[in-house]
């Protein structure tokens, strides 16, 4: 039974290769779903920000004066009761006005998402050509 | 006691839980209870810590002295399921009430915290499939099934850790241990599946060779095992459906409380039951 069992033993180096590909992939990708954000992403080539006096908050969010210039900042509740009239905040201001503190250090576009996924595909490949690496230990007999 | 170091000692004990149910029965004693000792060493310990400097500084157990044993906690949730990519021992062998049991709790909580009709699309589905799988032979639907496990183990971990870490992430929720025990213990048993679940696409992926199918086949008949005691498992999913549907109307208990009974105390009930020695001496 044992010398049928399929084990790490029987893998060669491609499927070493592509299970190390696959994790980094799936790495980069969490990193770039965490910090997927393309409106941020735009707001980031086109807005400069600018210092802004919240003038009101409620539920909604906050109304922001900046030298003239009234932004409205769509914020949920529990975000909103942080700020108080008066607070000095920093806007990102596009088509519409964030918060530059609630944009992504680095936004990430949906087009970010080509680079891990071709590192997913190089490393399923690799894996599918050397599958006895997804099995370390081999089938085992039921505790 | 302040509501941090509650927290955290709630989730410990929860985490020790969901650890002592992924290890016991698939390793062997000896290894499990020395897995728990260190682990339950360095979250205890951690937050023992946090009060000997209290005492040595004089005051109380400010909310503060639990950040150690919190970072311990946080580390031991994310750590502890990435075992399940390098050693497919603490996977769960399902037959089709597991299948059904985490597609059903799925379907409830996605219809309590996402959306109703969904839900009742995923409990529905879970329970097609725990059918099919039971009636199967073929490596092929064992693997679906296992697949479908997965999934539903997935979804049902990243809605879980919502509702489990809100009292990190909300300065307004008083914390209660019971479902912050229950919430934990839940999360680490998903979690490991779920990061097992990202090797299971690979597995999938290599059944475009048949060197490939060969071995996920041979996977699937060792981790998806048909359960014989057929009436029990009626029993237990009924059970199940009820105590779901009950809450889902009547809303008499925590979620994550209700999540953690179906899919951790009433299999353990039906698997004491299953297991208990007849009166002639044969189980």
């Amino acid at each position: 039974m044992a010398a049928d069992r399929p084990t790490a033993a029987g893998a060669g180096p491609l499927g070493g290769l592509g299970l190390g590909l696959w994790v980094i992939g799936l790495i980069i990708g969490l990193v770039v779903a965490l910090e997927h954000d393309p409106d941020a992403a735009a707001f980031r080539e086109t807005a400069t920000p600018v210092t802004a006096v919240v003038t009101s908050v409620d539920a909604t969010g906050l109304t922001t004066d900046a030298s003239g210039v009234v932004h409205v900042v769509p914020l949920s509740p529990e975000r909103a009761e942080r700020f108080e009239v008066g607070d000095m905040v920093r806007l990102l201001v596009a088509a519409d006005a964030r918060l530059e503190d609630d944009v992504p250090a680095s936004p990430r576009r949906t087009s970010d998402f080509a680079a891990p996924i071709v590192i997913l595909l190089l490393g399923a490949a690799l894996v599918t050509a050397d599958p006895a690496i997804l099995y370390p230990t081999g089938p085992r007999d039921d505790r | 006691m302040s509501d941090d170091v509650l927290f955290v000692a709630a989730g410990s004990a929860g985490t020790l839980f969901g650890l002592w149910r992924l290890m016991a029965g698939r390793l062997p004693a000896h290894v499990w209870s020395r897995v728990l000792a260190v682990v339950g060493l360095v979250l205890f310990g951690s937050l023992a810590v946090g009060g000997v400097q209290s005492v040595l500084d004089g005051g109380g157990f400010a909310d503060h002295r639990a950040d150690l044993g919190a970072g311990a906690l946080l580390l031991v949730v994310m750590g502890m399921p990435l075992w399940g990519f390098v050693d497919e021992r603490l996977l769960a062998r399902v037959g089709e009430v597991s299948v059904a049991s985490v597609g059903l709790a799925a379907g409830y909580q996605v219809a309590e915290e996402v959306d109703r009709s969904a839900g009742l699309v995923i409990a529905t589905l879970s329970l097609a499939v725990a059918w099919s799988t039971a009636r199967s032979v073929r490596g092929g639907w064992r693997l679906a099934g296992y697949g479908w496990f997965l999934a539903a183990t997935v979804v049902l971990a990243v809605v879980e850790a919502d509702g489990s870490l809100e009292p990190l992430t909300s300065e307004i929720v008083e914390v209660e241990p019971g479902p912050v025990f229950a919430g934990f213990a839940a999360m680490l048993w998903l979690s490991f599946h779920a990061v097992f679940a990202t090797k299971f696409v690979l597995i999938l992926a290599t059944c475009a060779r048949r060197e490939g199918r060969a071995l996920a086949t041979r996977f699937a008949e060792r981790v998806v095992v048909r359960r014989a005691h057929g009436s029990g498992a009626v029993v237990l999913l009924a059970v199940e459906a009820a105590v779901l549907v009950s809450d889902a109307a009547y809303d008499w208990a925590n979620n994550l409380v209700v999540v953690a009974v179906v899919i951790f105390a009433l299999p353990l009930a039906e698997e004491a039951w299953v297991s208990r020695p007849s009166p002639d001496g044969s189980r």
